[in-house]
């Protein structure tokens, strides 16, 4: 049947490969799956009596956990679905003669995968979430059930609200602004530290944002929530998806500009000031005024300042292990686990502990980068 | 007598268990243009990846001007202009904001002006302040060569340099090179298919197959196929990789 579809059938045979090359670094694949697993177990068992509460608040707040599901999904989609335009536009099979709706057909598949598994990953996770919390049965089914509704509809927007691909569309610069000419050429890092900045405005792009108008919508519909309300939660949905993707960023830009320069003699120091200093400053603005923007919203102060200050703690560790494994060209995902997983030990035992260790372990992880 | 710029130890080098280079030995001397030829597949960018300090070998040494590239990097990687993939250009820097990073990563003073005056010769200038990401294969092409000229290197490292570029670039490109060679400044790797720049460029040439060093030829060599007139040296390098 796949071979009827050739876009498909490449994708397939694509797949097939990488499980084959993943079979031959089986030991290493299971040592670190098993790391992994074991770390999400500490960290589930650690929490397991919590547990209960985080269930009956997700039901107790359903609508805004439909709006978030809903809205990640309709993002996940419209992104997906866009880069499939854009791909198959230019895949090596774009001048063969496939039929429309034999490309549709993949694209549809390769838009809607990557979500689904994550669905069921995450149903999986709170099905353990709940055998390890004593959580009813029927409490656990009904969240995942709400979930699941959120994410149909939120794909079903995200694929109509998608753009069709545009002969411009692979420019990434599109929505970087301009930059002014020069007439002297100096050396300088400083281009470096935009970079991050660069790639979060590239893949903010406009035509993904417009669903965003939906949150105040969702909110002028309940009852009680003023405009100024609904505009606060869209500060703040906004700050968080900058903020986040700028966490992104400086990994995928760490990782390219490692790559570039690596016949070049550039110090660790200097590459890894470089590649952050900027998004760090975006970073504490940015925290600031979602904290401030929290705190407009009712959230006792203390509590406002302990997020912030957690947020960076989270940005500060994340930061300092991207630059180091993008200088050494190695993969991030052991060390990130390994390290988030003690910090969410160390902050269940000891509320506010982990933000120091944050510190101490991001000035580790440099100092092995520094002797790199 | 003319110092040994590089000097390529019974290099082996592997990607997983496959190994690409089995043990190659070659010396290129300052003034001296050397071409790396051979089939697709056989090393030959792997090679240079090594000469680059991109991929560490897995037996022998590279040292570029007598500095080690597994012990000494950062001072072989001094001596050392390299010419990445076009591919490999940030998208979202400009020409510009790239040629003022590497110049900083090489911790030079300044920009020099020969690279910039190349510019304008290679007429690059209009592009400098646009992003990497709309420019073509060429345009690219040209910033990758300006970089690996950046700071004086005392061996430039160039991948199938002159693919994508427009004949009278690559004329342009390819007398600056050889000014520089004839004033004794740098030395020039290059690995190619094209013979031209093997018959009428090169003072050295080696073949590359199966991970091995099977042929060099010196410059006599080159000169006198290059009389014994067109396709020559084709012939040969066939003859060879048969």
């Amino acid at each position: 049947m796949l071979r009827r579809h050739p876009l498909l059938f490449a994708e397939w045979l694509v797949a097939c490969n990488l499980l084959r090359r993943a079979r031959a670094h089986a030991p290493v694949v299971l040592g670190a799956s098993v790391g992994i697993l074991a770390a999400v177990a500490v960290v589930v068992l650690t929490f397991a009596p919590r547990f209960r509460g985080v269930f009956e608040a997700l039901l107790d707040y359903r609508a805004l956990l439909i709006a978030a599901v809903g809205l990640y999904a309709a993002f996940t989609v419209g992104k997906q679905r866009e880069r499939a335009e854009v791909r198959y536009t230019q895949f090596w099979l774009a001048a063969a003669p496939v039929r429309q709706y034999s490309r549709t057909l993949a694209i549809l598949v390769v838009t809607l995968l990557p979500l689904v598994a994550q669905l069921l990953g995450a149903c999986v996770m709170l099905a353990a979430l709940g055998v390890a919390g004593e959580v009813h049965a029927t409490v656990v089914g009904k969240v995942m059930l709400w979930i699941a509704l959120a994410t149909a509809i939120g794909s079903i927007v995200g694929w109509w609200s998608a753009r069709r691909s545009r002969a411009d569309a692979l420019e990434g610069s599109r929505y970087v602004g301009a930059i002014k000419p020069r007439n002297e050429t100096l050396p300088s890092a400083a281009a470096l530290s935009g970079w991050p900045v660069a790639q979060v405005r590239a893949w903010g792009r406009p035509e993904n944002l417009r669903i965003l108008v939906l949150i105040p919508a969702l909110f002028a519909v309940q009852a009680g929530s003023s405009a100024v309300h609904g505009l606060s939660v869209l500060a703040i949905w906004v700050l968080g998806g900058y903020l986040g993707g700028l966490l992104r960023a400086v990994w995928h830009t760490a990782r390219s500009a490692s790559a570039w320069l690596r016949s070049t003699p550039i110090p660790f120091a200097q590459f890894a000031w470089a590649m952050t200093r900027k998004a760090l400053l975006h970073q504490l603005v940015g925290t600031a005024v979602a904290a401030a923007v929290l705190i407009s919203l009712g959230a006792p102060l203390a509590n406002a300042l302990y997020l912030g200050a957690l947020w960076l703690a989270i940005v500060l560790l994340s930061y300092s292990i991207f630059v180091v494994d993008a200088y050494r060209a190695r993969p991030p995902l052991i060390r990130l686990v390994l390290s988030f997983a003690t910090l969410a030990i160390v902050e269940a035992r000891q509320h506010g502990w982990s933000i120091p260790l944050a510190a101490l372990l991001a000035a580790w992880h440099l100092r092995a980068g520094a002797k790199t | 007598m003319t110092s040994i710029v590089l000097d390529v130890r019974d290099v082996h080098a592997r990607y997983g268990k496959q190994e690409v280079l089995r043990g190659v030995t070659l010396q290129v001397r300052t003034g001296q243009w050397f071409c790396l030829l051979g089939p697709n597949g056989v090393g030959k960018s792997t090679l240079l990846h090594c000469v680059a300090a991109r991929l560490v070998p897995s037996a022998g040494d590279i040292l570029v001007c007598d500095h080690s590239v597994r012990t000494s990097t950062v001072d072989a990687k001094r001596k050392l202009g390299y010419g990445c993939a076009p591919e490999q250009l940030p998208g979202l820097l400009t020409g510009r904001q790239c040629l003022e990073v590497y110049a900083s990563a090489k911790e030079l003073e300044c920009v020099d002006p020969e690279v910039i005056e190349l510019a304008e010769a290679l007429k690059f200038t209009m592009y400098l302040d646009r992003f990497v990401d709309t420019y073509s294969l060429g345009t690219r092409q040209k910033l990758c060569v300006l970089l690996a000229l950046l700071g004086q290197p005392e061996l430039i490292v160039l991948d199938e340099a002159f693919n994508g570029l427009d004949p009278a670039s690559a004329l342009v490109v390819k007398r600056h090179l050889q000014e520089r060679l004839a004033a004794n400044r740098c030395a020039v790797l290059l690995a190619t298919h094209s013979l031209d720049i093997v018959e009428h460029y090169a003072d050295k040439a080696a073949l590359l197959l199966d991970g091995k060093v099977v042929r060099e030829w010196s410059d006599s060599e080159i000169a006198a196929m290059r009389e014994q007139g067109a396709a020559r040296f084709e012939e040969a390098l066939a003859g060879e990789s048969s």
